[in-house]
């Protein structure tokens, strides 16, 4: 197929762009998707190994993302209760500032999907109206009543296992998958949040409980983030893209970096230029282009994509482009029971408490949160973690000591709402060049007042349930509060009714650029109380490609 | 320094197992350039940081060869290594030994404890940290440490089929 041939093409192929390309394929649009990472093969994660510990995942430095940070700021020994530590190594993060540290971003065909751990949230509708309630952050243009349709799509394509009686979020029909069962240490946790009277539930997951869709049920290996050996988790590349690519309207090409969008006249994108694994360069064109790369390299393109049509960089004539950026607000407690758990076992995030989720749930505090048993992502899987993370010492006593404690680490984690700020946003490195010569990205992240009354409130919470499910020590606490780290990220392009504060419409699509759209976490005017994006993200991009279509039809792409 | 011929013959045969013949190999066969001297320390604190007991130490699981090999490959690791080792032999020497591999087990754990206190970003203080931490990363990516601690690994293929109930007991 010539370049020219294509009716759309879409940047980028995580939950965003997955969802994208399978939902027009479907209905016979030729779709062209680009990703700039390589396609992985699941049996090449390495999780069959003996020295599998020692792996992450197989991602080659040449397809990592580079990105800078701005100034860190300064951090208050006030907050000291919020600083990252571990019992053997001390403060994680030993100066007076935040300290840069990763967004957990993957390029290769399935995105960030391949590495997440499966969660599989619908928003609760109560967050999508944050100035309207609360004064702060931005409402939605849509309400979950008109996203809740798509949502139910998206669940029964990546197969999504979830317990019955959700009463918040209203569903139309039940979860595909029935839940999967606790693992042995969550149902440690479980009690102690009973006993605390809070409710402790099953997760909602992307991970399948039973066969579903040609793909095995989960063997409870917990590494999710090392990538899906068996092809049980919902990641798109096994997912939504496998399906796009069966309807024979999906053309894939991997190792191809856009580099610049055209903004040509008529307010229409005209070209995409870019760049594949040999270095040449392409230029194609399609009737829409929808960009999925997230809210850190998304923005980045639209900036890097400035010309005399667009002197500010492609859809930012409000100057909203890569402003309103949110970040993961999270915190982590790891305590040692006293019993064997075999905590090593299970899915990654098999179960949580939603009842600080609703954004008025904190006395005082604008946001929510949720908390859930979650140590598999604490990379507490294996013997090499204990040795050097969790058991003091060496020698006899030390190899005595880990025949005592392996597999009875216990980790609650708790993740918040991010509201925007003036200081947070991504803008364009003015001295950094990847190596195709593109301006970095550059995170300007900031930590007001209320989100760290937010972590105050989660990490306290989060030690009392670590307490009561039994817990006797604490070995290691992790919190954003002094170190950035991020895997969700949102509202760098967000959508929204006034052209003047946003960068999209409630479809998606740009107020100005008519063929314009956006598919990932980028479009969300705020970030939810907590909930992991994925399913929001697919469930959008259903939406706005079946809104694609209908301009398509209607003559008004 | 002079680059002679034996030293490039070293060098070329140690990189052309590495390509063709894999991680063992390389541990067997790649020239440290580590005097035996020198490893016999290494070794020894190797085996004072993981001693056998009922489970095998860390020479036996090859962890020393690890250690070697990433010596052979890093330059600043080397010289790390080598320094670390000097600073045992002297200490031992204080002990009227020859040298931290001639020491009984409790003195040499007496002088491994040293290390381990020594001030924060000294030299025996930084040679103890990456000595620990690399030991224990090669010594338990081994099977036959895992036995007695009640894993069952690695994850695939099996899984954890039993997740929900409580662990067996260990052997």
């Amino acid at each position: 197929m010539a370049d020219t041939d294509f009716d759309v093409v879409i940047i980028g192929s995580g939950a965003g762009g997955g969802a994208s390309a399978w939902s027009l394929s479907r209905r016979k649009i030729r779709v062209l998707l680009l990703d700039a990472g390589p396609s992985y093969d699941p049996s090449e994660y390495g999780l069959y190994k003996t020295d599998w510990e020692q792996r992450l995942f197989p991602e080659k430095a040449k397809h990592r993302a580079r990105y800078t940070f701005g100034p860190m700021q300064e951090l208050s020994p006030e907050r000291d209760g919020l600083r990252t530590w571990n019992h053997l190594s001390g403060k994680i993060n030993a100066t007076g500032r935040r300290i840069a540290g990763e967004y957990y971003h993957k390029r290769g065909i399935g995105g960030s999907t391949l590495v997440f751990s499966g969660e599989a949230h619908r928003l609760n509708p109560e967050s999508m109206k944050m100035y309207s309630r609360f004064g702060v952050g931005a409402d939605w243009p849509l309400t979950y009543k008109e996203l809740e349709a798509y949502y139910c799509i998206a669940e029964r394509i990546v197969g999504v296992a979830g317990p019955p009686g959700e009463v918040v979020r209203f569903r139309s029909e039940p979860y595909p998958l029935p839940p999967h069962r606790l693992s042995y240490a969550s149902s440690k946790v479980r009690d102690g949040c009973r006993a605390l009277g809070l409710t402790w539930v099953e997760n909602a997951v992307a991970i399948l409980s039973r066969p579903y869709g040609g793909r095995p049920e989960c063997n409870y290996c917990a590494n999710c983030y090392r990538g899906c050996t068996r092809t049980d988790k919902g990641s798109t590349d096994v997912t939504f893209i496998r399906k796009a690519v069966e309807t024979g309207f999906c053309t894939v090409r991997t190792d191809s970096q856009v580099t610049r969008l055209e903004a040509g006249p008529a307010d229409r994108v005209t070209a995409v230029h870019y760049v594949d694994g040999e270095n040449r360069e392409h230029e194609t064109s399609a009737g829409a282009v929808v960009v999925a790369c997230g809210a850190i390299e998304t923005p980045r393109l639209l900036l890097a994509s400035k010309n005399r049509n667009a002197p500010d960089g492609l859809g930012n004539e409000s100057g909203q482009a890569g402003r309103n950026f949110m970040e993961t607000l999270a915190w982590s407690s790891t305590g040692l029971h006293p019993e064997p758990l075999g905590s090593h076992r299970g899915i990654p995030v098999d179960s949580v408490c939603w009842d600080f989720n609703a954004p008025d749930s904190m006395r005082g505090i604008a946001g929510g949160c949720r908390f859930c048993s979650a140590t598999p992502e604490a990379d507490l899987l294996g013997p090499i973690n204990y040795a050097k993370r969790v058991v003091k010492g060496w020698g006899r006593r030390h190899k005595e000591e880990m025949r005592r404690v392996f597999g009875s680490a216990l980790t609650i984690i708790a993740m918040g709402e991010s509201l925007p700020n003036e200081k947070s946003f991504i803008d364009l490195d003015p001295h950094e060049k990847d190596g195709l010569g593109m301006p970095v990205a550059r995170i300007n992240t900031f930590l007001d007042g209320m989100e760290t009354a937010r972590l105050e409130f989660m990490a306290s919470k989060t030690r009392e349930i670590l307490q009561a499910s039994g817990a006797e020590k604490t070995i290691e606490e992790f919190g954003t509060y002094d170190i950035f780290s991020s895997t969700h990220v949102f509202g760098t392009c967000r959508m929204g009714t006034d052209p003047e504060q946003s960068v999209l419409d409630a479809y998606g699509r740009s107020h100005r650029w008519k063929n314009l759209f956006m598919a990932d976490a980028s479009v969300f005017p705020s970030s939810g109380g907590g909930e992991s994006p994925s399913l929001t993200i697919e469930a959008l991009a259903i939406r706005t490609a079946e809104h694609i279509l209908s301009l398509s039809k209607r003559g008004e792409l | 320094m002079a680059f002679s011929r034996r030293s490039f013959l070293r060098a070329t045969l140690g990189i052309a197992l590495l390509a063709s013949s894999g991680y063992i190999l390389k541990d067997l066969f790649l020239p440290s350039q580590i005097e035996p001297a020198k490893r016999r320390t290494l070794e020894a604190l190797l085996d004072t940081l993981i001693p056998s007991d009922t489970t095998p130490g860390a020479v036996q699981l090859g962890v020393s060869g690890k250690i070697l090999g990433k010596a052979f490959e890093d330059g600043e690791y080397r010289r790390l290594v080598r320094k670390g080792c000097d600073w045992l032999d002297r200490m031992a020497g204080e002990h009227n030994a020859d040298s931290f591999s001639s020491l009984g087990e409790r003195e040499r754990e007496e002088l491994v404890g040293q290390t381990e206190e020594a001030p924060a970003g000294s030299l025996p203080r930084i040679f103890f940290e990456r000595m620990r931490a690399d030991a224990f990363f090669h010594y338990y990516a081994h099977p036959a440490s895992w036995e007695k601690i009640g894993y069952t690994g690695p994850p695939q293929p099996d899984g954890y089929p039993d997740y929900a109930a409580a662990p067996k007991a260990s052997s």
